[in-house]
């Protein structure tokens, strides 16, 4: 009998976790860690890797040759987002997807087993960069997979819903990298932890090529891939000849999205550190806490952006986080830790917006035969002005100015960038057009959907 | 090798074919009764369908082939049962030589008919494909299927077992199987990848306990213990002062000065003394026994070194009865030290109870002055020095023989980690060829994580004799050269000042006991440097090196286990 129960319950769990439900699910924890794998590296970048890896230079250049390596996962990004997108739109996306959490997997795992510079000398921060590169390869082509895995997957209706909870996984790696690593960092005595504790969080991470082995097993291939019939034979030129405003327009809205999220985390401990002489936990606790809010942020936005269209959901985002910026600075200022966390709350409440639906409103732009590539491309190559820019671009611009005000107009300046983006939308590419997209794609920004 | 399979392969697995996967004909005289038939077993046991691709004996003379033909069996296994009593049939075959009777001609698994069904039409599959498609040998017998010079007693002798013989082919010698080889070249991987990160884990063993040892423990007392010619030097020449001072009330201050000066190094000595003490005991590896109370010598640096400041007093711990070498050298040290303690402070005592005007010694004093300097360069000055050289020595040996054992850890890993990589290598080639597959993802981790580790392996190992011969040859051996040099100095310093007793103040200055500290400073920062290095190069290797081990090892089993699981 309680066979017969257990093999019910196993079999409505096997029903459960299948199709749409299982690519969604599936996407987002490997999204999440991948992010994890890449955030993971930042944070051991600040606190571990100048010493062990740059020792002989003085502390400061150390810790700015370990940022500048971190810095180097952005460049490589849109790289992979051109070679994984090539075979994703060529060979399929679930086994470049799965490739990609295997090379993700094993190339912070690798890292996880580098022996530091006093071993090897030079070739440890060589190999270091190198593996940084990797990273970046697979995130690069990793994030497109998994948009359109979750997405090709499910309802036509719900793709801004179902796309979202891929973009789940940039606060719950932020999360867990961070809470991993503060972890190993609290439970071990400081000379263990240099030693080898800040390792154990990388060498985790060989689960996550596991994970890549599981998925080409368990997943199906994306329906819409299967039905689009002959690949494309270069779908990168194709993209670039036959979407180049969708690109565009992909690569204008992300901009601001990825200033604001840079700003609002990234350079806020920067701010707190130097402007404030916050202690450097105080940003690290604040940037946790916003990123919790934020995760079901991006759900409840993706399913907004079902119901009332991407375009006016993102632009929502974009010109409320406009409006904030200049409300964060003052609110920093008070040095009240409740108030901070208030203010980067506020702020990713409004850069939520933006980034929940962004996953569909990109992937909706492109043709199914070129659409990793598209995605991809659109998605990375906006990450290097902004993202990896955005807080070198805040500190110069507080040293010129002198007054916080001037990364505010920066801000804001993106998140212009980002209308014009949206306004240059052409809309979901018609071949899959919904009809309720339709009508939503006759105008920017009007009409009920984007 | 256990049997060869109905298509000749070899194969160690005595049900299936470790090759191909087929059954494996029971060996005629294991059988078991009732068991289903001989090497045509396949077509006696699959079942009704057979017959239809049986084929005739008409294919000519198949040669000998297979380890077991025509095995009688004692009773018709369920497919020999209901294919009409192939094994009997292929026994008589047999033996009036009609049979070509080997498993290796069966008829392949889709076509396994009976082996007692009837011949096949002309011109069926069989008949096309010649003599692979030979029938059982139940069938209809082909009186001409045997050449007429063979003994059909030879059908019954099983080939060589790694003889293959495949019909319209020369024969050819056959190695493992796909399966062996495969679990071959993982075995040899480990293997080699244990003996790499093995003479690994012992060199860098090696270093780490030298370092630890020398570097960390003894290095830093012989570089201290070097110091103790010039404290003694020093406290020799505050004695020469006070007693040329005397009991001057024009230089009270200067006297003042001069007594603090010689307890500050006397104490300071007196530490050193205790450090060599100490240092002996170390280096002779002697348990540290007993306390001070049995030690007069020790004891009484004890007292003067505790007077300094009671709570960094060293304390003696090997008493006269266990020492021997090097420790009852370091306690003669500290007797001698005692003794001439002794005597200087019967010198001051003399000098404070006896009233002469500065630089005008009466002779008891100035001779007691001279017996306690005279004490002091043929008694402490040689000691110290003896043990000073003798630990040097000890360490000296003790990190030469840690040197060779990384130099051949060094080689036993750089061999080790070049067979693994090749073992690897090997495994990627024979997989890539044999399962069709570009690369294995999981052995070009081991690949990668292995290269890393033979480069880190062989890099460590070259710094760890490196900071082995620096540590010693140009830190610790010049440290102890330029003590010998200073002890000799003082020995004359002792001297001139002991000449010059009576003739002024200033024969009581450190001038005489000057020299140049810059060499063996030098070379003291050469050592801790080395040790530095060293212990850096080494640290994290012991987390690294067994995970490494361990990932590697889980990894090729992670890239071999699914190409063994798809072959069967």
């Amino acid at each position: 009998m309680s066979t017969d129960t257990g093999t019910r319950r196993a079999g409505r769990l096997g029903r459960w976790f299948s199709g749409p439900r299982r690519a969604i699910i599936v996407s987002s924890i490997g999204t999440s860690l991948e992010w994890y794998d890449y955030f993971l590296y930042g944070t051991a970048a600040v606190f571990v890797f100048g010493p062990l890896f740059f020792p002989e230079s003085d502390p400061a250049t150390g810790l700015l040759l370990s940022l500048a390596t971190f810095g180097v996962g952005f460049a490589s990004r849109p790289v992979g987002a051109v070679l994984f997108g090539h075979f994703g739109d060529r060979i399929g996306r679930r086994d470049v997807l799965a490739a990609t959490f295997l090379v993700m997997g094993t190339s912070t795992f690798l890292i996880g087993l580098l022996p530091g510079y006093a071993s090897i000398g030079v070739v440890a921060p060589v190999l270091l960069v190198l593996l940084r590169v990797v990273q970046g390869l697979s995130l690069g082509g990793q994030w497109g997979g998994a948009v359109l895995m979750a997405m090709e997957h499910g309802p036509r209706e719900r793709r801004g819903v179902t796309s979202s909870w891929v973009q789940v996984g940039v606060p719950v790696g932020n999360i867990l990298s961070t809470g991993l690593l503060a972890l190993a960092a609290v439970l071990l005595p400081n000379e263990a932890f240099l030693e080898w504790g800040w390792r154990i969080p990388f060498l985790l991470s060989g689960g996550l090529a596991l994970m890549g082995l599981w998925i080409r097993r368990g997943l199906t291939e994306s329906p819409e891939f299967e039905a689009m019939g002959r690949p494309s034979r270069s779908p990168l030129l194709e993209v670039l000849r036959t979407h180049p405003r969708a690109l565009g327009s992909a690569f204008l809205a992300r901009i601001g999205s990825d200033v604001v999220f840079y700003v609002f985390t990234f350079y806020l401990l920067a701010y707190l550190d130097t402007q404030l002489g916050m202690d450097r936990g105080v940003g690290l606790a604040v940037v946790v806490i916003a990123s919790a809010v934020q995760l079901p942020l991006l759900v409840l936005y993706g399913r907004l952006s079902d119901r009332w269209g991407r375009r006016r959901v993102y632009a929502f985002g974009a010109i409320g986080s406009g409006v904030w910026v200049f409300v964060f600075f003052p609110l920093l200022d008070t040095g009240v830790f409740w108030i901070i966390t208030a203010a980067v709350v506020g702020g990713i409440v409004f850069e939520a917006a933006m980034y929940g639906p962004q996953a569909a409103f990109i992937a909706e732009l492109f043709a199914p035969r070129v659409r990793y590539s598209g995605t991809g491309l659109g998605y990375q190559v906006a990450g290097v002005p902004s993202g990896a820019l955005a807080p070198i671009v805040a500190i110069a611009l507080f040293d010129w100015f002198g007054t916080a005000q001037a990364v505010a107009w920066y801000v804001a300046a993106s998140v212009l960038v980002s209308l014009v983006g949206l306004a240059l939308s052409p809309g979901p590419w018609r071949g899959t057009r919904a009809p309720a997209e339709e009508a939503s794609a006759r105008g920017p920004l009007t009409g009920a959907a984007p | 090798m256990a049997a060869i399979c109905p298509d000749g392969h070899p194969t160690e697995d005595t049900e299936y074919c470790e090759e191909c996967g087929l059954r494996v004909p029971t060996p005629s005289g294991a059988r078991p009764p009732g068991g289903p038939g001989d090497g045509r077993v396949r077509g006696s046991t699959t079942g009704s369908a057979g017959g239809e691709r049986s084929a005739g004996g008409s294919v000519g003379p198949g040669p000998r082939l297979g380890p077991t033909p025509a095995a009688p069996g004692p009773g018709h296994g369920p497919g020999g049962g209901t294919a009409g009593g192939p094994v009997r049939a292929a026994e008589v075959a047999a033996l009036i030589g009609d049979a070509p009777t080997s498993a290796h001609v069966a008829a392949p698994r889709a076509g396994a008919g009976h082996a007692g069904a009837a011949p096949a039409p002309a011109g069926s599959r069989a008949d096309r494909s010649g003599a692979e498609h030979v029938p059982p040998p139940g069938g209809a017998p082909a009186a001409n299927a045997v050449p007429p010079d063979d003994d059909p007693a030879d059908l019954l002798e099983p080939p060589a077992p790694t003889l293959l013989l495949t019909p319209g082919r020369r024969p050819r010698l056959r190695g493992p199987s796909t399966v062996g080889r495969l679990r071959l070249l993982a075995a040899v991987t480990v293997a080699a990848l244990v003996l790499a990160f093995g003479a690994l884990a012992v060199g860098t063993r090696a270093a780490q306990t030298a370092i630890d040892d020398t570097g960390q423990d003894i290095g830093p007392r012989i570089i201290a213990t070097a110091d103790l010619p010039r404290a003694l030097a020093e406290t020799d020449a505050h004695l020469a002062a006070l007693v040329l001072l005397g009991d001057d009330p024009d230089h009270a201050d200067e006297r003042a000065a001069e007594l603090e000066a010689y307890q500050d190094s006397g104490g300071a000595a007196a530490d050193l003394v205790l450090g060599a003490h100490d240092l002996a005991v170390d280096v002779e590896g002697r348990p540290e026994p007993t306390a001070a109370a049995t030690d007069p010598a020790a004891a009484a640096i004890e007292g003067e070194a505790a007077a300094q400041d009671p709570a960094d007093a060293p304390t003696p711990t090997a008493t006269p009865e266990d020492a021997h070498g090097a420790t009852a050298q370091a306690i003669d040290l500290a007797q001698a030290y005692a003794r001439y303690r002794e005597l200087a402070g019967r010198a001051l005592a003399l000098s404070e109870s006896a009233t002469y005007p500065a630089g005008e010694v009466p002779s008891d004093v100035a001779a007691a002055r001279a017996e306690a300097a005279r004490h002091l360069r043929e008694e402490v000055l040689p000691l110290a020095e003896a043990v000073s050289l003798d630990a040097t020595r000890t360490a000296f040996h003790r990190t030469k023989d840690a040197h060779d054992t990384v130099a051949t850890a060094r080689v036993a890993v750089a061999f080790g980690s070049a067979a693994a990589l090749a073992a690897l290598i090997a495994l990627q080639v024979f997989l890539a060829r044999r399962f069709h597959r570009t690369f294995s993802p999981a052995l070009l981790v081991a690949t990668a994580v292995t290269a890393i580790y033979t480069y880190t392996g062989v890099t460590v190992m070259a710094t760890q004799t490196d900071v082995l011969t620096r540590m010693t040859a140009d830190g610790l051996v010049p440290v102890a050269t330029q003590a010998a040099l200073r002890t000799e100095d003082t020995v004359e310093a002792a001297d001139s000042t002991d000449a010059r007793t009576g003739a002024s103040v200033g024969a009581g200055s450190l001038d005489p006991y000057q020299d140049d500290p810059a060499e063996a400073e030098e070379a003291a920062a050469v050592f801790t440097a080395s040790v530095a290095a060293g212990d850096a190069a080494i640290g994290g290797l012991g987390f690294l090196i067994p995970v490494s081990m361990l990932s590697i090892a889980v990894v090729v089993v992670v890239g071999t286990a699914p190409r063994l699981a798809e072959y069967r």
